[in-house]
C-alpha cells in the first residue's frame, strides 16, 4: 500500500521541488493551470481511445472501471483547471496599493498547487495501480 | 479499491498541504511576495 502512495507522491513532489530549486521564488508566483491542462490532455487522449487501452491494463479493478474512469477523470482534470483559471489566477496579480498580498492570496495559491498536485498524483496512482495484480 | 483510492487522496491531499503551505508561508514570511514599489510609497505616506 505505501508503494502505491509513494509511486503516486514522489513524481509530483520532485517535480515541484524542481521547478522551485530551478526557478527560484519566482516559481512560487506561477500558476498550475499548465500543469492542469497537461493532465487534461492526457485525459482527452485517454478517453479517446480506452478500447484500445482496456485490452493492455492487467488489474481487474481498474479494467472494469475504465469506461466510466476515463471521461470522470475529463471531467475532474477540466474542473481544476476552470477553476484556477477563474478564480485563483487572478490572487497571482499583484495589488499596486499594498505592500504585501493579503494573507488568503497566497492561501489560494497554495489550495491551487494542492489541487494541481493532487491530481498528478491520482493519475500515478491509478496507473500504476491499474498495471499491478495482487 | 475505490475506498482505498480516495483514502490515498485524502492523505496525499493532507501532505501537499502541508509541504506546500509550508514552503509558501516561508516565503511570505520572507518577503518573496512584497511589492517593493508599494512599500516606498507607503513609507513617503505614512513620514
Amino acid at each position: 500500500m505505501l508503494a502505491f502512495w509513494l509511486a503516486g507522491i514522489l513524481p509530483p513532489t520532485t517535480s515541484w521541488i524542481l521547478n522551485l530549486a530551478i526557478r527560484g521564488p519566482t516559481s512560487l508566483k506561477t500558476s498550475g493551470a499548465d500543469w492542469s491542462l497537461l493532465l487534461l490532455v492526457f485525459d482527452g487522449a485517454v478517453a479517446i481511445t480506452w478500447p484500445d487501452i482496456i485490452c493492455n491494463v492487467p488489474n481487474e479493478g481498474v479494467r472494469a472501471f475504465l469506461p466510466s474512469l476515463a471521461p470522470s477523470l475529463v471531467f475532474v482534470s477540466l474542473t481544476i483547471w476552470i477553476v484556477i483559471v477563474r478564480w485563483f489566477e487572478p490572487m497571482l496579480e499583484p495589488v499596486c496599493d499594498s505592500p504585501r498580498p493579503p494573507i488568503r492570496s497566497v492561501a489560494g495559491v497554495v489550495l491551487m498547487w494542492s489541487f494541481v498536485v493532487l491530481n498528478a498524483f491520482g493519475h500515478y496512482f491509478l496507473f500504476i495501480r491499474g498495471f499491478h495484480v495482487d | 479499491m475505490w475506498i482505498e483510492f480516495l483514502l490515498n487522496c485524502a492523505a496525499a491531499f493532507v501532505f501537499f498541504l502541508i509541504l506546500i503551505g509550508t514552503t509558501y508561508y516561508i516565503a511570505y514570511k520572507n518577503g518573496v511576495f512584497d511589492n517593493p514599489e508599494a512599500k516606498e510609497e507607503g513609507d513617503v505616506g505614512r513620514r
